[in-house]
């Protein structure tokens, strides 16, 4: 029972799951941002267990898993550099002192 | 005593590292403090690469390992570092902010689940272990996936020169900024 596709799908909707509500949740950047990475997560173990389990080349599946995780590489520098410079010019990192464009 | 098969020992490690995975990652969202959220995220992070390794997959699981836990989170370890006590908790959330994060997240679970079951996946196909090699993730790299692999490259580069210019870009310190910025 536990090796199948289904078992992985479900642990990785739920991960996602987890992520998403901490993304909506959190008022502070870094833990949004810790959010985002769960969700990447998420994506990998999907993609990893689609390269198991439901045919096809295993090899693409595993690459498509290396890209995201150079993206979420990326996009973490890029976010812990923007929320450095935000904490620099206002002295906070929290969202809900960040309204200006909020109408 | 039952026999400890290899097949019983794989599926009480793949429920152990699914319950290491979904804790860490509710207390990675739950917990006030963001330093207890990072510890949280690890946990997370090591479960997800042990069921990657369980799927097969060594290369992924060790690069999970090395890039989520070896360098975001001790970047993001720094952020909290360098970020005033003040930022690093945060207040106690109201029923009214909770609510609509759960129903949006056991909505969307849900959907996810409906779709899942009543998709048809193909087959699996038996389990080849050279197709799982570092040289044949290699080869792949190098011939039908070239160009993406050379466009990640082009997106990391762009990405340190962007964030070593963000991060960099200093202003006059603002004594105004110390009181939550209601002079903006």
């Amino acid at each position: 029972m536990a090796e199948s596709l289904g078992t992985y799908l479900l642990v990785s909707s739920a991960l996602f799951a987890v992520g998403l509500v901490g993304v909506l949740l959190r008022r502070n950047l870094v833990a949004m941002l810790i959010g985002i990475e769960l969700m990447l997560n998420a994506v990998i173990l999907n993609l990893v267990a689609f390269a198991r389990f439901a045919g096809g080349d295993p090899g693409q599946g595993q690459i498509f898993a290396l890209f995201v995780i150079g993206v979420a590489a990326a996009e973490a520098a890029v976010g812990l550099s923007i929320i450095l410079a935000v904490y620099k010019a206002r002295g906070s990192i929290s969202v809900d002192r960040l309204e200006e464009l909020s109408g | 005593m039952p026999e400890l098969s290899p097949e019983l020992l794989r599926s009480v490690c793949l429920g152990l590292l699914i319950v290491m995975t979904l804790a860490g990652a509710v207390l990675a969202v739950t917990l006030r403090k963001v330093f207890h959220n990072l510890l949280g995220f690890g946990l997370s992070i090591i479960g997800a690469a042990g069921i990657t390794l369980i799927l097969g997959s060594e290369f992924v699981a060790l690069m999970q390992l090395l890039i989520f836990l070896g360098g975001i989170t001790i970047a993001m370890v720094f952020a909290v570092m360098m970020s005033t006590p003040r930022e690093q908790s945060e207040e106690p959330r109201t029923l009214r902010a909770v609510i609509p994060a759960l129903l949006i997240g056991v909505g969307f679970t849900a959907t996810l689940c409906w779709m899942m079951l009543s998709a048809s996946f193909p087959r699996a196909v038996a389990y080849a272990p050279e197709a799982w090699s570092v040289k044949a993730l290699g080869l792949l790299l190098l011939t039908d996936f070239e160009l993406p692999f050379e466009a990640i490259s082009i997106l990391l580069l762009a990405a340190i020169i962007g964030a070593v210019l963000v991060a960099r870009r200093t202003r006059e310190p603002d004594p105004a900024a110390d009181d939550g910025g209601e002079h903006g």
